[in-house]
């Protein structure tokens, strides 16, 4: 691991950068591409890599304006079954504004009664099985309880992935979409920014899903939603930093709403976290 | 002569079969993908461009990645082919084999027929 080749100065202005130029792409999109990148320099750099071999990975990567002009192409061209559900949904919108013309006010009733409904069900709940994603991470866990509340830690690895994933079950009659975070990360090894991905189907075996984002959780059903994180929290020996909740940004129908979701424990990592805290 | 324009949307043409191709061979991590295609002299512009191209390939459900961790080291997103990636991978390279020998027969004037028949035609 190379956490301290992470830390060089010409590679943090480079992840900055990066975040500038990546800032008009969808936020999903922007963190996934920075996990990689971030990844590959991990990957690439030495252990204490001097100015020059820095300065020549981070040539060989390329300007992130670049990188992000590359990444916008995919935002444009896009999956085709994409392109087809945007038609769709052009031909809705035209339906729906002949309606409006023809009865404005039964609509705007309609519209009103719809959005009452939608944001009345119940939200998403963590229901069944969870873990640490990591089997490391897994293998070192340890679980306690305490006047009904549990919890569940493990030691911090700095500047390295970690993760949980737990069950969430969707009790409504509708479909919800899980569009991602809200108001910034719910990791407990990283207060600014995680990943979280949803399996988009059915099964027990959660290392071997395909998880994406936005993905939905069909009524009456429950999906593995996993969160990712490079745990960069500063804890001395003993300290810890942990979460019991998620709170989500999701769809119902044509309803953006957000979730609190209680987690069934809470999450922790523990110190003491390895390297220089800034 | 191609511009150095035109010799980039080449690469950029060529560079999904080429992923394709390594990871038939076994699943790869984003590191040893790009320094493969840096051993092939010329294919690779820039290192950073191949994860938008593998993003893309997930996207069109050609490649799957899954994350790894051996004991003791980095956990590692490694990317692998699918069956609609081999399918594609497999078409590609038949139309690959016309499509270059096609034009190799153009830029090298060995093409039998219309060209062949035109030149001879100003010769006489």
């Amino acid at each position: 691991m190379s956490g301290t080749a992470l830390n060089h100065p010409l590679v943090r202005d480079y992840l900055r950068d990066l975040d500038q130029a990546l800032a008009g792409l969808p936020a999903a999109q922007a963190e996934e591409l920075t996990e990689q990148i971030t990844a590959h320099l991990d990957d690439a750099l030495t252990p204490g890599a001097g100015d020059e071999e820095v300065a020549a990975v981070l040539s060989r990567l390329g300007r992130p304006a670049d990188l992000a002009a590359e990444a916008a192409t995919r935002s444009e061209s896009g999956p085709s079954a994409a392109k087809e559900l945007a038609a769709v949904r052009r031909r809705r919108l035209g339906w729906r504004g002949w309606t409006a013309i023809v009865a404005p006010v039964a609509v705007a009733a309609a519209i009103i009664g719809y959005v009452l409904i939608v944001t009345s069900v119940p939200p998403l709940q963590a229901r069944g099985p969870s873990s640490w994603w990591f089997r490391q991470d897994a293998a070192r866990a340890t679980y306690a309880e305490a006047d009904g509340a549990r919890q569940t830690t493990v030691p911090v690895r700095s500047n390295q992935v970690q993760g949980l994933v737990v069950t969430l079950y969707n009790p409504t009659d509708w479909t919800q979409t899980i569009l991602g975070q809200w108001q910034g990360s719910n990791a407990p090894g990283n207060a600014l920014r995680s990943r979280i991905t949803v399996a988009t189907g059915p099964g027990s075996d959660f290392r071997h899903l395909r998880y994406a984002r936005p993905a939905t959780i069909p009524p009456h059903q429950s999906r593995w939603v996993r969160l990712l994180w490079v745990s960069n929290t500063c804890l001395m020996k003993g300290g810890g930093q942990g979460n019991d909740e998620l709170r989500l940004q999701l769809r119902l129908g044509w309803v953006d709403r957000v979730e609190v979701i209680p987690l069934r424990q809470a999450w922790f990592v523990v110190g003491p976290s390895q390297g220089p805290c800034d | 002569m191609p511009s150095e324009g035109g010799l980039t949307e080449l690469r950029r043409g060529v560079l999904g079969p080429c992923v394709l191709a390594l990871l038939e061979l076994r699943p790869r991590f984003g590191l040893e993908l790009v320094r493969d295609l840096a051993d092939a002299d010329g294919l690779l512009t820039s290192d950073g461009t191949v994860y938008p191209l593998l993003n893309r390939l997930r996207d069109a459900g050609l490649v799957t990645s899954e994350w790894q961790a051996e004991e003791g080291q980095r956990a590692r997103r490694y990317y692998s082919l699918t069956e609609a990636g081999q399918e594609t991978l497999t078409a590609f390279r038949a139309e690959w084999a016309q499509f270059s020998a096609t034009v190799g027969g153009v830029l090298n004037h060995h093409r039998t027929g219309v060209i062949a028949g035109q030149q001879g035609g100003r010769q006489r």
